[in-house]
Formats: structure tokens, sequence, C-alpha cells
């Protein structure tokens, strides 16, 4: 390679790419330079003076600009007169490192006895302890004692919290500023700083409240000392107690690859895995501090049956076998479409499997859905999968020529990860731009920041379009692009209305000569956009597909799907109109507004209800599920659904089972059983196997009612449906079953997503950067499936319309439903850590129209559509752009869900006296 | 045949020379055996003198443990009623007798002499339960502390250094 | 050897014409000529070059040639700042103070001269937190100088604009060191930054940035004025010009002397300074260039005042200020002054200093107070090894020239004071 460097280390030759640190040079011949500021994922700042060893270079003949050799032939080296910081050095070619000598020794020796003369001596009480980088290379570089009196040690008071999650112990700290400069750099929450000097000099938070960032765990991770504390594990164990079990969060759909540390049958912390396609080393702090769900009190501990009108406990024979027969029964009498299933989207791909198998083979119903049924609900998403970013897509490594596109969503609160991921990308030279209605975070590193009026999103995507329309040549090219005409149709006549859309077009233009212009293209869309007509979502694809970017290398969709495993549950046809991978239907189900309409007219009997909680998404839908003959509620908490239910099944939670996720970004990843489940529940694919089987058994279908003849058929009828008896013994057989009938999951088992391990030889538990075992992946990093798109050699664009909003005089506003990272989810079930930082009931009004109402902050509004009304007080912030009034999603007694009709809605909004 | 009867009256007269001295035999369990200094037996969990608990919850005799004995969880000791000097305290200590082996390494872990190995040798169960002893059976009463805390124990309430004055 | 004259003084013009601080004073005596003609008939290529023949060094301590540092700038990287550095505060040092306050127009017109030598539209002066009165009294110059079309827009006709602006610090001596001055120009924290990149290449703001001391920027306009060949008439060969040097200490008369280059410390001390102040207390040693150098004994007295002769001699010019003691002082006693010096003035961002100057100072005191350990001088040498060389900036190793000054010429010294304990 042109740009690859060779330089020598301690006698020993390699070669590395050009700019490459000496410090990570030496890594790569296994030689550890110790290090404590430093830190890969960040730029080097060369405080701490550990990595100090002795550089020299080829001395170069000034006159001829060539090495001078001696007589040997060998090039004469000048070594530098002072040591160099190996984590601030380039590499350069002919280098010689010595990282082993007297002279390095002794000002290695020096600092960590500098650093441990004002270091306490609280090892045996310090959390970190075990697991410490200044331990660990005290041990290795460190004098054997000091020659510093004890009582001269630095003190402060200890420990100060640092907001509700964090606690800071100033004796402890080093002053490497790695949680300063992860803030500013990473997260771009520059919330930490640095107060006084010399030995007084300490971190302080700069925000109100204190340590304001939504990545705050991560510092006490990459803390090489115990500096930074989480609340969540502050002497919860000691770190060599704990056993690290590989899991993935199933708070969003990033799938962020972490362990639940556990001692005793508990989870004591969680710890990031590294996964470089995923979430590098990181964790939100959501996912770090949200796993008391598990373990809850409040956890349904057995079956529930309704007896005498009043929710009893019973055995799980008892409880299935009402189950199995009262379906038969409805079965039998109306058949399967008087049956409706909703199964949520933080099922594993195993129960979502299971699930529709049992609806469509063994009820033969094709009523089935994954959402609530509420206004909230989001479109069904098919183009993240047809036109997903490529299998093999690194977002870590992208950067120069990379163009991110975020259309219609807000990361840092729909999935917090990737926030970070895109900042990563354009910290590596890559673009952002974003193209959103209100104001995000992203916004400040973005290259082009555009803000449309809500509703003109699809008129923005065409104005983004109809240039690279008009340049697409008129030759083979446009044959190639199937539903080329009809895109043209389309846009035949359009003209940005820039007052209506709030950018100018010429704005436009300059973005769509950006995207063509890149080398590749990553689009992120969420709530807003999804929320917008199907138009947006087909757009985005067909930006992709004009800019030849479909199904190219490093380059797709990333949808910000509501839920862990929503794209699992797509792909795998946990829908009405489409089953496993895509595939058409001939006719179509209900979907859950559907069916809720339907039990309310009482066309639906029955409905089985799994991790899905309509009446708490909707009050309202409690009057149709009154109406029903039965309902099931498969669930981990007795929930506003379940309380109605007529059976509860209580189902074991994510750490207490084994399972997979596929992510937003179409990676299929393994989740595994890290405690012993104390409760008398069952992982859902169970419950549903035991149901099927229940369900086809002869004595289920003689015991059912109606006529001789009519029995015959349906027996007939049900032989045909069902393949046989489910015999899944696992999880894993069941995935087998998806790789072999689900097209876009072949290859996927336990045993690929097993593997490969060894990013970078980061894997093996090296205690070297990070220390300890806190980020060793032994649990695999999963498999990323292809998109549609990359398999066809046809592109095809997606029919697209432009749709102006139709402006409704007296409701001049516009409400929004916002998703927020802290919401009332169940998900978030005795954390109260986060209790103080979650999204509060309020309205989000612009000071300016909050002015014009009249209205302070803390005063009520009564918000209006055609719907319906909520009343709200009002919170001012300029988060809410002008005219737009924007209300959390997922929090208590707000009652979004009555007014909102589908996406952004008009309102009209009053002071209430 | 005569030294067959030789050796018959050596052992008598072994048995002879016993007969009239004190016997070693000790009437346990009316009189109990005094054990050295060094014994190795019943663990206590001491305290200082001012009656806080040495133990800081720290697990390094867990750790050290060879057989697996020892059990503890650390809890964050409340500043207005702290159980140990420090931050932090033991809320569960408990050792299985029946597992210990009585090395003593446990003692030489603990970074705060709470952990001591005394005289008490009567462990006798009559159920494997029973053989788990906890914190309270551990702990010395209240009043039975010694030793100051010392200053690397005192950290809460700790104010920074004043600033260097100089006058140059 | 009889005293060597100057014909004239450079910066301390002041010295030669009363009252120069006033604004028509300076003009009557070819005030801003300098800049009307640079900005008016000069390329600044060749403004460059005038400096670079006159060999210019920079004055704040390094003594890097002024002219070199320019031509550093990228030309193409806009906007470009020049930055200068008031921020005098190397213990001893008080000769910029002078300048600001008597003959601060000179100072603006290099400003104006070197900002458009070097492409800046827009210059800071950093200065010292602690001169209220130099920063109150250079915005009212720097305000008078506007008023008269002498800074600020289209200046002379030239279509050129330099601005000026005053900035205080808050009283750190790392502010000194040119990364740190900068960051805390930007509002941060007062530390150094990494080097490279190098402020001529990404300096305030990130921009292109060229920091100079209050008295390099003094000497610009009479380089302009009486070209090169006059300037190296001052001085030697490689250190030509006067440097303005504060001596203060056990001297007779104590104070800022403007001196040529090249002159022996001998010389500085006993002809110009007055001598020793008692005659019965000979001269013990000799802190030649603020609390940062090596010390000197005797023994360098013929030792000629340039930056390359104090270097050889292992210690250096600085910022010329000498400070001469006498054999009242104890050894231990002034080492732990500076040490404790710099160990207020760390800025914690490396460790080796952060702790070495402290663990240096808390070893010092024990001596000073008479609780002196034996092998506390090998633990001294051991730590300033450990430091010197190990350190982000300079700081660290300058509070390190004690110590070794100290063991070098004192040890028998040093070891008394130990040995009287036991």
């Amino acid at each position: 390679m042109p740009d690859m460097v060779t330089l020598t280390i301690d006698g020993q030759t390699v070669s590395v790419p050009k700019g490459t640190l000496v410090v990570e040079a030496a890594r790569q011949v296994e030689n550890l330079i110790p290090v404590f500021c430093y830190h890969p994922k960040m730029a080097p700042v060369g405080m701490c003076r550990m990595c100090v060893v002795k550089v020299g270079t080829p001395k170069m003949d000034p006159a001829t600009r060539q090495p001078v050799v001696d007589a040997d032939g060998k090039s004469v080296i000048a070594m530098m007169p002072r040591l160099q910081t190996a984590c601030t050095t380039p590499v350069s070619e002919g280098m010689v490192v010595v990282t082993q000598d007297s002279e390095v020794e002794h000002a290695q020796r020096g600092v960590l006895e500098a650093l441990l003369t004002s270091h306490p001596l609280d090892c045996p009480v310090c959390d970190k302890g075990g697991e410490c980088p200044l331990q660990n290379l005290t041990m290795g570089w460190g004098p054997g004692k000091t020659r510093f009196d004890y009582n001269d040690k630095v003190h402060f008071e200890k420990p100060v919290p640092l907001g509700d999650l964090i606690y800071l112990d100033r004796e402890r700290c080093i002053l490497c500023a790695r949680c300063v400069r992860f803030q500013d750099e990473i997260a771009g929450d520059p919330v930490l700083g640095f107060y006084n000097r010399g030995r007084a000099w300490h971190i302080i938070s700069q925000s109100d409240p204190e340590f304001d960032s939504k990545f705050s765990g991560n510092t006490t991770d990459i803390c090489p000392v115990g500096a930074l504390t989480s609340a969540d594990f502050r002497f919860k164990a000691r770190v060599w107690e704990l056993q690290p079990i590989p899991t993935v969060c199933n708070h969003c759909s990033v799938g962020c690859n972490m362990t639940f540390d556990t001692r005793s049958n508990d989870i004591k912390r969680v710890m990031p895995r590294e996964n470089d396609a995923v979430n590098e080393i990181w964790l939100c702090d959501r996912g770090r501090f949200g796993h008391h769900f598990n373990t809850s009190k409040q956890r349904l501990t057995t079956p529930l049956v309704r007896k005498a009108g009043k929710l009893q406990e019973a055995t799980w024979e008892e409880a299935l076998s009402i189950v199995a027969q009262q379906l038969d029964g409805i079965r039998s009498t109306t058949g399967g479409k008087a049956i409706g299933g909703l199964a949520g989207t933080s099922l594993a791909n195993e129960d979502l499997y299971a699930f529709q198998r049992f609806f469509r083979e063994t009820l033969g119903s094709a009523n089935i859905d994954h959402r609530s049924g509420s206004a909230l609900d989001l479109p069904l998403d098919d183009a993240g999968a047809q036109y997903g970013i490529r299998s093999g897509t690194d977002l870590s490594t992208l950067g120069k020529g990379t163009v991110v596109l975020v259309f219609g969503a807000d990361p840092e609160e729909e999935a917090p990860v990737h926030l970070l991921r895109i900042r990563g990308i354009n910290t590596r030279g890559g673009s952002v731009i974003t193209l959103n209605g209100r104001p995000t975070k992203l916004d400040s590193i973005a290259k082009h920041a555009l803000r449309y009026k809500y509703g003109s999103e699809s008129a923005i995507l065409a104005a983004l379009l109809k240039p690279l329309l008009d340049s697409t040549p008129a030759d083979g090219k446009r044959a190639t692009l199937r539903g080329f005409n009809d895109l043209v149709a389309a846009l035949k006549g359009f003209n940005l209305d820039e007052q209506a859309s709030g950018i100018s077009a010429d704005k436009l233009n300059t973005v769509a000569e950006l995207i063509n212009s890149a080398e590749n293209l990553v689009i992120f869309y969420g709530r807003d956009a999804l929320t917008a007509g199907a138009s947006v979502p087909a757009g985005l694809a067909n930006l992709l597909v004009m800019t030849r970017k479909a199904g190219a290398t490093n380059s797709g969709l990333i949808s910000l799907l509501k839920g862990a495993n929503a794209r699992g549950a797509l792909d795998l046809g946990v829908r009405p109109d489409r089953g496993p991978n895509y595939a058409a239907l001939s006719n179509a189900g209900l979907d859950a507004k559907q069916m809720l309409s339907a039990a309310r007219e009482g066309k639906l009997k029955a409905l089985y209800v799994a991790g899905v909680d309509p009446v708490g998404d909707n009050p309202a839908a409690a009057e149709s599920l009154k109406k029903l003959g039965l309902l099931v509620v498969q669930e981990l908490f007795l929930t506003e659904t379940a309380k109605l239910a007529d059976v509860v099944l209580p189902v074991l939670s994510v750490a207490e089972r084994e399972g997979t996720y596929t992510n937003a970004e179409r990676r299929v990843q393994r989740f595994r059983q890290a405690i012993r489940p104390t409760i008398n529940a069952r992982p859902d694919w169970q419950i549903l196997q035991a149901l099927a089987n229940q369900l086809v058994s002869e004595a289920v279908l003689s015991a059912a009612g109606g006529d001789k003849s009519r029995k015959q058929t349906r027996r007939e009828e049900d032989k045909a449906r069902v393949r046989s008896e489910w015999t899944y013994a696992s999880p894993a057989e069941i995935l087998m079953d998806i790789q072999a009938n689900v097209a876009g999951y072949k290859g996927v088992s336990y045993a690929s997503l097993q593997g490969p391990t060894g990013q970078w030889g980061r894997q093996a538990n090296e205690n070297y950067y990070f220390d300890g075992t806190s980020y060793q992946n032994t649990g695999g990093l999963g498999v990323q499936l292809p998109a549609a798109v990359e398999t066809s050699s046809i592109q095809t664009l997606q029919p697209f319309s432009v749709s102006t909003p139709a402006s409704v005089a007296d409701r001049p506003w516009t409400l929004v439903g916002a998703t927020f990272l802290y919401d009332d989810g169940a998900l978030l079930t005795d954390t109260d850590l986060l209790n103080n930082r979650k999204a509060k009931a309020v309205v989000a009004l612009n000071p300016v129209d909050a002015d014009k109402l009249g209205v302070k902050n803390g005063e009520r509004v009564t918000v209006s559509s055609g719907r319906g009304s909520l009343s709200l007080p009002v919170h001012r912030t300029k988060l809410a752009p002008e005219g737009v009034v924007v209300v959390p999603v997922g929090v208590n007694n707000v009652g979004l869900v009555s007014v909102v009709e589908g996406g952004a809605t008009p309102v009209a909004i009053r002071r209430e006296a | 045949m005569l030294k067959g009867t030789m050796a018959y009256f050596k052992g008598l007269k072994t048995t002879a020379k016993y007969l009239f001295k004190k016997p070693v035999t000790v009437e346990y369990p009316e009189v109990k055996r005094p054990v050295r200094e060094r014994f190795r037996g019943r663990h206590e969990l001491k305290r200082f003198a001012n009656g806080l608990e040495r133990c800081i919850g720290c697990s390094l005799c867990a750790a050290a443990c060879p057989a697996d004995a020892i059990y503890v969880v650390p809890g964050q000791n409340d500043p207005a009623k702290p159980r140990s000097a420090g931050e932090r305290h033991a809320a569960v200590y408990e050792i299985n007798m029946l597992r210990c082996i009585f090395c003593g390494y446990c003692e030489d872990a603990c970074p705060t002499n709470a952990i001591v190995l005394e005289h008490q040798y009567e462990l006798a169960f009559y159920d494997r339960r029973a053989s788990i002893y906890t914190q309270d059976m551990l702990l010395v009463p209240v009043d039975k502390g010694h030793g100051e805390v010392p200053p690397v124990l005192q950290q809460t309430g700790k104010q920074l250094n004043p600033p260097a004055q100089i006058d140059l | 050897m009889p005293k060597t004259e100057i014909k004239e003084h450079i910066v301390m013009r002041n010295r030669d014409i009363e009252n120069i601080r006033d604004l028509d004073v300076y003009l009557a005596n070819g005030g801003y000529a300098m800049a009307k003609q640079a900005l008016t008939s000069m390329t600044p290529a060749a403004i460059i070059d005038e400096v670079k023949k006159s060999g210019l060094r920079g004055r704040g301590g390094a003594g890097f040639p002024t002219g070199v540092k320019w031509s550093f700038v990228p030309k193409e990287l806009n906007p470009k700042y020049l930055v200068v550095n008031a921020d005098e505060s190397e213990p001893g040092t008080f000769n910029n103070h002078e300048i600001i306050d008597e003959n601060p127009h000179q100072l603006l017109e290099g400003i104006v001269i070197s900002a458009f030598a070097i492409g800046a539209n827009v210059a800071y002066i950093y200065i010292r937190g602690e001169f209220a009165y130099g920063a109150r009294f250079l915005e009212q110059k720097i305000a008078e100088a506007r008023e008269r079309g002498l800074i600020g827009k289209n200046l002379f006709g030239s279509g050129y604009d330099v601005e000026i602006y005053v900035h205080r610090g808050a009283g750190a001596y790392i502010c000194g060191e040119e990364t740190a001055l900068l960051e805390s120009l930007e509002g941060k924290i007062g530390q150094p930054r990494l080097k490279p990149p190098f402020p001529a290449v990404a300096g305030l703001y990130a921009k292109p940035t060229v920091v100079n001391n209050v008295e390099t920027l003094t000497n610009v306009p009479r380089i302009i004025e009486k070209g090169a060949d006059w300037f190296r008439s001052f001085g030697t060969e490689k250190s030509p010009g006067t440097k303005a040097v504060s001596i203060s200490g056990h001297v007779k008369n104590p104070g800022n002397y403007e001196i040529p280059l090249g002159i022996t410390i001998r010389e500085f001390i006993f002809d110009w300074a007055g001598g020793m102040r008692d005659p019965n207390l000979p001269l013990k040693f000799i802190i030649p260039g603020g609390a940062s150098s090596n010390w000197l004994t005797e023994e360098h007295l013929d030792l000629p005042m340039t930056w390359d002769d104090m270097a050889a001699a292992g210690t250096m010019l600085g910022s010329g200020a000498m400070v001469v003691l006498d054999t009242s002082v104890p050894v231990v006693r002034a080492a732990l002054k500076v040490d404790e010096f710099f160990k207020h003035e760390s800025c914690g961002k490396c460790s080796p200093c952060r702790e070495g100057t402290h663990f240096l100072v808390k070893v010092w005191e024990r001596i000073d107070e008479g609780h002196g350990r034996v092998g506390d001088i090998e633990l001294l040498a051991d730590v300033g090894k450990q430091m010197l060389g190990k350190c982000f900036c300079p700081l660290g190793d300058s509070s390190v020239s004690a110590v070794n000054s100290a063991i070098k010429f004192f040890r028998p010294e040093l070891d008394a004071a130990i040995d009287a304990q036991h």
C-alpha cells in the first residue's frame, strides 16, 4: 500500500498506515505502552505523560534530503533529545522507538509516583478496584513504594454527585480529562469542565441540571480510576465477583451490545460490549441504567385467570387450557377472522415468528399486528428493509466522502447511540445534513441544518429529487430505473413553495448536489418522517436510487423505529398485509386499529396481546376490549390492558431467557439468559408453542362445539394448514426454522451470530486501553441482513406524490408528538435514577408563540384538534419552532392520543382561564 | 523366652511411670484446653474503639478465600448513621464454617484488620444451614472495639487543601 | 574595562525623549511615519525581509528569529491574527511594563507594521491581569491613535485595516506561554496546547497566529526606519540589537536597562547596575533570565549576555530579568521560593509538573524548616530528573532549574543544612 510507514519498535519492525500514532503502532506488535489520558476513540492530548518513549528518526542530509547512511549502509538515527509521548507522535518512515530502557522506565515510574502522590489509598472501597488501569499500571510500571508523605496528599470532600447518575471523587481523579473530552468530542454535550489549577484542578459540571447528558454513564467506563462511579453500581459488588453475560439492549432500535454483570442471580450493572458495527463501546444512560425492570417486584409472577370478575392466580395448565379451549371455540364457530393478535416490538424474533405462525397456521387468522392501534402508531415501514443500509456497512469507519442525511428524526431521543455514530462520521470528515421540523442537537454539527414546516415533507423531497431527475441522462440509464416515468409525471410542474416549506429552493439544490456527489449516503429517518405520509420514506428511497446509492456499499436507509425489535416484527410478518420476508398476502387481515374497531362492533371475538398495551397507549381502547369474548395478555407487568384481560400469562424478561433481535441496521443479534427466573413465568415462544400444540390436538378438536360435518371439514383444514406439531426445544431451533423459511434470514443461526469475534484484536480481554473485563465481547457481533435492493439488478423507484397539507382556518397551529428517550414506558419500571430526567407532561411552546397567547411557564392551555383536545401546562422553549407545539409521546396523562391525527396535526390553542 | 518376659516388664515399667504422673487428658467440656496465641479459630469481626465496624465491605477476604467460604454484599454508609468508617460497609457478611479451612488468608487480605481468627473452636452444627455464620454472630460487641480510625478511612467531610500562599 | 555606552535607546526611547508617551510628542519625533511608509509603499514581504535581515530575535525568552517566525504563516489561510504577549509574569521581569507605560505608541506602531507584514487585520494585546493601569492606559492610547486615523480602517489610505484590542489576563504565569495565552484569549482555561500544530498554522480560533513579545514589536518601527544595518550596529553578529533587562536583587541600582547585547554579566552588574549593594556581602549567585533559568555564579561573570552564549553556559537570557543575590541569602530558602512560585503557577494539566512541583516544595520546606532528612538532596535530584523534559510545557522543566542549580553549585551548603539537624 502506498501510505504504509515502516518503523522499528524495540527492534521489531512494523508497518502501519500513515498517520498512525506510535502507541497504536506498538500495539500491533503487542508492545504495550502504558497510557492514562490516551483513548483510541478520542483525539490525543498528551497530558498524563505516562506513554513517554524514546523516539529517533533517520538523520537527513540537509543538502540532498536523503537519509544519511553509515558504513554498513544503515541509516543513521538521530534520537530526539527529549522523551516523546507515544500517544501524540505519529509514525514516520524509518522511525526508531525505544519503549524499554532505563530512561523510559525512570520517567514512567516518575509519572506513576506523581499520580500516586495525590491518589488516596482507598482501593478496598473503590468500585473501580479490580479493573482499574491505575492499579494495573502501578503493578507493571510503578515504584514499589512512595517517597512522598502520606499526609501531604491532596484532599477534597468526597464524593460529590454530578447529577443523579454519576458520583465524582476528586481525590481519586488523576486529571486525564477523558470524561471531559468524551463529553466534548463524542457526546457533543460539553457539560463537564475544569475548575481551579495546579493540584486543586478538578472536574466540575457546567450544566444545570448537573451532568445533563444522555451518555454520562460512559464516562465511568473510560475513567482510568474510580473518580467517576455510577450511582447505580456504587458499592453493589466487587468487579471480580461479577459474571458478565452477553446481551443486547432492548430499549431502542440501535440494539447496543452489552453485558449484564450478574452476581447471586441479580443484575448488578450493565456494561457495553464492544461492537464497532453497532455501538462501538458506548451505551446511552437509558440502556445502562434501565435494567431494573428485569428484577422488578411489580413483575407478574404467575398466570392469572379471571374468575368471578376478578383476576386470580392459576396454574399454567389451567390458564393455557382455558385459552386453548376458548380460542378453539371461537375458531370453530366464526373462523380465524374473529381472532386478532398483537405482538409487541420488544419480543424476540423467535417469539414473533412463533406468533405469526400461531395465528396464520394454527388459528387461520391474518389479523396480526405489532402496534397498539392508537393514533400514535407508526405506519409500517418497508423502505428501511428494502433500501436499508447495505449489509457489511460499518458506520464507525465512515468519514470523508460520506453524507448523512437526517430527515424528520431526532436521533438523540429516538436512538441515542446513533447520535454518537453520526457525530463520529462528522468528526472523521463526513458531512451531516439535518432536515427537520424542529431543532435537534445534531443541528450544531450539521453542514446544512434546515428547518422545514410540518406538512411540507414531501414537497421538500420533491425539490431534492427534481434536480436529480433533470440531470439523469435520457439514455439507457433511465431504462434501468423502474418507475422513472411515473416519478417524472409525479413531479411534473412541481415548484417548491418556499413560503409554505420554510426552505429556499436554492438551499435544497445545494443539498441535492451534495447528496449526489457523496461517495456514501446514509439516510436516517424517524418518527416525524414516518408519520408524514407514505411518500416520505418512498421519497427518501428514491433519493438513494436517483443518486445511484441504492444497494451501494456503505449507503442506505436507517429507519429509527420505536421498539428494540420493530424491524424484526416487520421482517417476520407480524403485520396484517404481508407475511414473513415481506411476502405479499392474497387477503390481508385487520391491522391493530381495525381490530379495535372490529372489537367495538362485536366482529372480533378474541384478542391475543403479547407485549403490547393498547389501553395504556390509548385509554379509549378499553371500551373495545371490554366487548371481546376473550382477551389474553402475555406480559411482564400488569398493564392497563392486562387488567382487562380474561387470562394473563406472565413472560420471562430479556435477562431471563435467550433470543435474538433485529436492529435498525437489520443486524440480528443474540441475547442470553443472564439470571435464573425466580417467578413462574415462561418465555413467549414456549407459551405459543404450548397453545399451538393444544389447539391441534384431538382432545381440543373433539371438545369443540359445532355440528359434526363442520367439525370434520375444519379438521381437514387444520391438517392442511398445520405442518406438524411444534417441537421447538429452544429458540435456536426456531431461528433454524426462520432461516429456512424466511429468505432474508438465510444463514442466520446461533452459531453464525456467535462469530466473528476479534475486531482489531480488541475482543480478547486485553487490559490495555479499557482495562478490566468491561468491553470484552464474547457474545458475537451478530449478522447484518442484506437489504432487498442489494440482490436485485433492477432498481425500482417507489411511487411518490407531493401532498400539500390542507390548512384549517380555525386551527392555525401544528401539534407534533415527539419521542423522548426517558418516557413512562414499562421498560423504565423501577429505574428510579432516571425519574428526574423523564419527559414532563407539558406542551412545549415557542416563547414568541407563548407571548402571543399570553401564557407563562406552567400555565395551562387547551390544545384541540378535529378529534379531541388536551389540557397541559406550557413549557416555553425554543425547541418548539414558531407555530408548532410539541407534546411528548409515551408520557402518562398527556392525552395526546386523543388529539393527534396521524402525524403533524393542525390544532387550535386556547389559554385556560 | 526370657527376652519376651523382659519386654513385658519394660512395658509395665512405662505404665508404672505414668501411673503417678498428672494425666494429660483434659476433661472437655468441663475443662477447656488453652490454645496458642496464634491459634486460628472462629472468625471475629472487630470494631474500632469508637464502636464503628472495622469491616468496610471490600470483599478482599472473599477474594482471598481458597475455600470460597465468605460471602459479602457491600452497602453504602448513611453519613448520618455510619456503620463503619468511610463510605462503605458490609451489608451482608457470612462465613460458611463448613467450607472454611481456617487458613487465615482472610486475615492477611483484610486492609483494616477487621477479620481475625480468634480462639473459639467449638464449631459444631446440627444442620448445614447453621454452619453459616452471619454478621451478627461474627461481630464483637460495640464496646469491645479497639484502635483509632486511621486517616485513610476518614474519608468523608474532607476539605480542600488551602491554596498555596506565596510571598516572593 | 570601560562601560559600553549605548548610542540611543531603541525600545526605551522614553529615556531619550521626554513625554514620548504623548501622541503629539511621539508624532513630532517621527511617530507612525514608519507605519505609513510600510502600509503605503512597502510590501509585506519586504518588511519581513528587512526584519529577517536585521536578525531581530524574539525578546520573550526563546530568542527565535522574528522574521523567520513571520514567514511561517501560511498565506492562503485567513483570517490571521497577531497576538502581543504582554503577560510579563516571569518573576523579576518588569521591562515590558516600562515600554507599555512610557513608550506605548512605538509598540502600537510596531503592531500595525507587523500586522500588515503577516496579513493580520486584528491584533490582540494580551496583557497581564495585574497591569490594570497599563491595560487602561493602552486602551486610552489606542483610542487616541484611532481618533487620528492611525489605527482602524483604511490606514493611511492604503485600504488596509488594523484593529487592536486589549485583553486582560486573569493572573496566570502559564498564560505567558504562547499556546496557553491563546487558550486564555479564547476564553478557555489557561493551559498550554499540544504542539504541533504550531500557532503560526493554527493558533487563535485555529487560525494562523503570530505571538510576539511587546519588546520585539517595539523594535520593529525603528528597524523599518533606520534599516537592518543600523540595528545590527548594536549587539553581536548572532544577537543583534539591544535588550531591555530588568535587574533586581542585591545591586546598588536595580531597575531597567537597555543594554547592547553581548556585554558581559560582570560589566552589566558592576558598571551598569552599580555593583553589589553591600560591599561586605559578595555575590553569591545570579538568576540570570527569570526564575525559570539555571543559576550562575561568580565564575560566569565574564559570560557575554547573548542568547547563544548563555545557552552554551546552560542557562538562558530569557525575558531579561536578572536577579543578583549576595551571600546573605540561604540557598534553600531561595530555591524554595522559586519552586513555590512554580507550584503555585502549575496549571495542573500534566502529572509530572502538577505533582512534581508540589513534591519539590514539600522537600524544600522541610529542609528549610530544619526537618531535612538524609537523602533529601538525592530525592530532590531524582524528582527533578523525573520532571525534566517529561512535562507538557516548559514550566515543569523550569521548576527543576533551581533544584539542579542549587545542587550543582551549593551542594555543601545543602548538606550542611540537613546535617545540622542530625
